[in-house]
């Protein structure tokens, strides 16, 4: 199961550092100039087949593993019940939750597999006199927009900013609000009033004009500046979170009794603080993808996040507003995989939530 | 008999902070003024009522109160002998304190929360020997298993979490947590108290043959004064942070002095059915407010011998019937 988890993580990881390594080449091929060596939808291409290979790769390893990890607890006699085989157990029997999960699921196969999914390039622009607006039919699934672009194929490949925007900039709050939290709850007293009180203060400002305010002053749109400038604006809550469950765990017995055998500052956090927290870290992360995927769409959406003709969610509303009254398909249809996802990550977290929760099982 | 600990007037007081800017408004003064001395392989065993500041006392030997609360002031000695050699634990600072932290060791209250619940018993039981010893794997290994052996428990154990085992299991993998780094002392706060009746005996004896096996010294800190009386060799009865009674434990079980000993131990439940409870003394009223303690003898609110005297002056320890009673009236 954590090996499982572990492998989407990697794949989920390297498939980020892939589009990382696309957008890198993509500079080098423009500062480069002239001869275009290969375009970016081979490039898609490529790492779409080297996903699909990995995660063949990674299906085969797993179920060789634990078909030995099966084998292995057969020849141990009858052992109780593993802490995660109850969480997987409890997951489960959740529907909802299994349907979020789902929803998630799909989506990064969608992500990974764009190129496959996709009839046609999302920027290429068709015949605009010919091609303009025309009706949802089975060669545009969706019909296309104002640039005679293929709709559908925009949405699809959409996703790939909304699940990246929601991924980084969820970890990089979650990595900073942990870092914080820990300080402030390990420490406490004075250095916990200062951290908090900043906290407060982060709270207090509005994130999406700050946000805004910035990108104006920057005069630059790059995805990677709005991700983190999303994940620096969401970090307060995972701290105040982590501070509480550090302030709880110092309580605990086994803190005291580790802090009697003379452990070091760096074993009680990693060994004794950390992993008894990771449970409400995990789930509150997973909640935040969502609002971080819907900050990225509404930045989109005013025209300050991703820029077109990149298509994201956000910005396909943006681009299609206009028609909302006779071609009202396409804004609903990118409404909707917006809602989809934060409804799936929702559903996902309430879900893991109330599995790892020893205290809400029957 | 060899003194190994003596502690001389010590002192912790909590703040309480409140207020817009979290000031200090008051104190709660939890351990006022103690002084006992603990021999080589004898057992002490600490009673009293909840609040009376037992645990505290543990856990200010033990050096760990600042971390887990802010600006608590600890004052007086706690003198630790060993070969010849004498430390004032209460003055070193974290890194000196680390040294000794092996020779004095805990066994806490509640078997559930003691015990990492992302540790296994073997990560557990090994995590002392990994921050003190300089032992190798294969040697840590080794210790594990004969550790869990000498607990009553097995090498199979040593992979599964804490959450697998009762509360008995969980309690003789703390006390083999606790004998890892060889200790001479051992503090057991209230170690049965979470247990059932028939687990208690259990746990008591297997502290008691590991006590002769090792030549441990124990602090015992219970509430049940017939699990103290059976394991200890001097019992000191404590009121609101300060020791009221001190001796040899079958006379002070059977022959308290302080009208708090008396009261405390008249509370005791008797095994006998027929016998009436006319000799009970109860008590009126709640234990004081720490915050603001009684002048004079802390105990004058609820004693049943209380004279006009005892709110103006503060008892003193004083020796008598082999004993030290801080009651000048009883």
């Amino acid at each position: 199961m954590i090996l499982g988890l572990f492998g989407l993580f990697l794949g989920i990881a390297g498939w980020h550092a892939g589009t990382l390594w696309e957008s890198l080449a993509h500079t080098v091929q423009k500062l480069s100039g002239a001869s275009v060596l290969y375009t970016l939808r081979d490039l898609d291409f490529l790492v779409s087949t080297l996903f699909v290979l990995g995660m063949l790769v990674a299906m085969g390893l797993y179920s060789g593993i634990s078909c030995r990890q099966i084998q292995k607890t057969r020849s141990l006699a009858q052992l109780p019940e593993g802490q995660w085989s109850i969480v997987k157990r409890q997951f489960l029997k959740n529907r909802l939750a299994v349907v979020g999960a789902l929803i998630i699921l799909a989506l990064y196969l969608v992500a990974f597999l764009c190129p496959f999914l996709a009839p046609y390039d999302p920027v290429e622009q068709g015949d605009r006199v010919q091609e303009r607006l025309l009706l949802p039919s089975a060669e545009h699934l969706l019909g296309t927009d104002r640039f005679a672009r293929d709709v559908f194929s925009r949405i699809v490949y959409g996703s790939r900013i909304s699940l990246l925007v929601g991924f980084l900039a969820m970890g990089l709050a979650v990595t900073l609000g942990t870092a914080v939290g820990a300080v402030a709850g390990y420490y406490g007293g004075w250095v916990d009033s200062v951290i908090m009180r900043f906290v407060d203060m982060m709270l207090s400002f509005p994130s999406l004009i700050l946000i805004i305010t910035v990108i104006a002053l920057w005069r630059n749109q790059s995805i990677w500046i709005i991700i983190t400038l999303i994940g620096l604006m969401s970090w307060m809550g995972v701290a105040r979170l982590v501070r509480g469950q550090f302030m709880a765990l110092k309580e605990r017995e086994f803190f005291q009794a580790a802090k009697a055998l003379g452990a070091g500052t760096g074993r009680l956090i990693f060994r004794h603080l950390l992993p008894n927290s990771l449970t409400p870290i995990i789930v509150s992360a997973t909640l935040r993808v969502g609002n971080t995927i819907l900050l990225e769409a509404s930045l989109s959406y005013l025209g300050l996040g991703v820029q077109p003709p990149t298509p994201s969610w956000g910005n396909i509303v943006y681009d299609t507003k206009g028609n909302l009254f006779t071609e009202w398909w396409m804004p609903l249809a990118a409404g909707m995989a917006i809602v989809v996802t934060v409804v799936g990550y929702n559903l996902l977290g309430d879900g893991l939530r109330d599995a790892l929760d020893p205290r809400l099982r029957e | 008999m060899e003194k190994i600990l003596e502690v001389k007037d010590l002192r912790v007081r909590f703040p309480v902070f409140g207020g817009v800017f979290l000031r200090k408004i008051a104190e709660v003064k939890a351990v006022d003024g103690m002084s006992f001395d603990l021999f080589k392989g004898e057992t002490l065993g600490l009673v009293g009522e909840s609040g009376c500041g037992k645990s505290t006392v543990g856990r200010a030997i033990l050096n760990i109160l600042h971390a887990m609360n802010y600006g608590v002031e600890i004052s007086g000695q706690v003198l630790y002998h060993d070969s010849g050699k004498t430390v004032d634990l209460n003055q070193l600072s974290r890194s000196q304190m680390r040294p000794y932290r092996s020779a004095i060791q805990m066994i806490f209250q509640d078997p559930y929360s003691s015990l990492n619940p992302r540790m296994t018993v073997g990560q557990i039981v090994e995590e002392p020997l990994k921050i003190h010893g300089h032992y190798s794997k294969s040697e840590r290994r080794d210790r594990v298993v004969w550790l869990l052996e000498k607990v009553g428990l097995t090498s199979r154990h040593a992979a599964q979490y804490p959450h697998e085992f009762s509360g008995g299991q969980r309690q003789r993998i703390g006390i083999a947590r606790a004998l890892s780094t060889n200790p001479k002392i051992v503090i057991a706060d209230e170690p049965v108290s979470a247990l059932d009746v028939s687990i208690q005996a259990q746990v008591i004896n297997l502290m008691q043959d590991l006590q002769e096996e090792f030549n441990l010294s124990y602090i015992f800190i219970a509430h049940d004064l017939s699990v103290v009386r059976h394991i200890s060799d001097r019992i000191a009865v404590m009121y609101l942070g300060k020791v009221v009674e001190l001796g040899p434990g079958e006379s002070v079980y059977k022959n308290p002095i302080h009208p708090y000993s008396r009261a405390l131990l008249s509370a005791v439940p008797r095994p006998d059915p027929t016998a009436t409870h006319e000799d009970r003394i109860r008590l009126v009223g709640d234990v004081p407010n720490p915050i603001r303690k009684p002048s004079g003898c802390s105990f004058h609110t609820r004693c049943p011998i209380v004279r006009p005297s005892c709110s103006e002056e503060e008892p003193a320890l004083e020796m008598r019937e082999g004993r030290a009673v801080a009651c000048p009236f009883s």
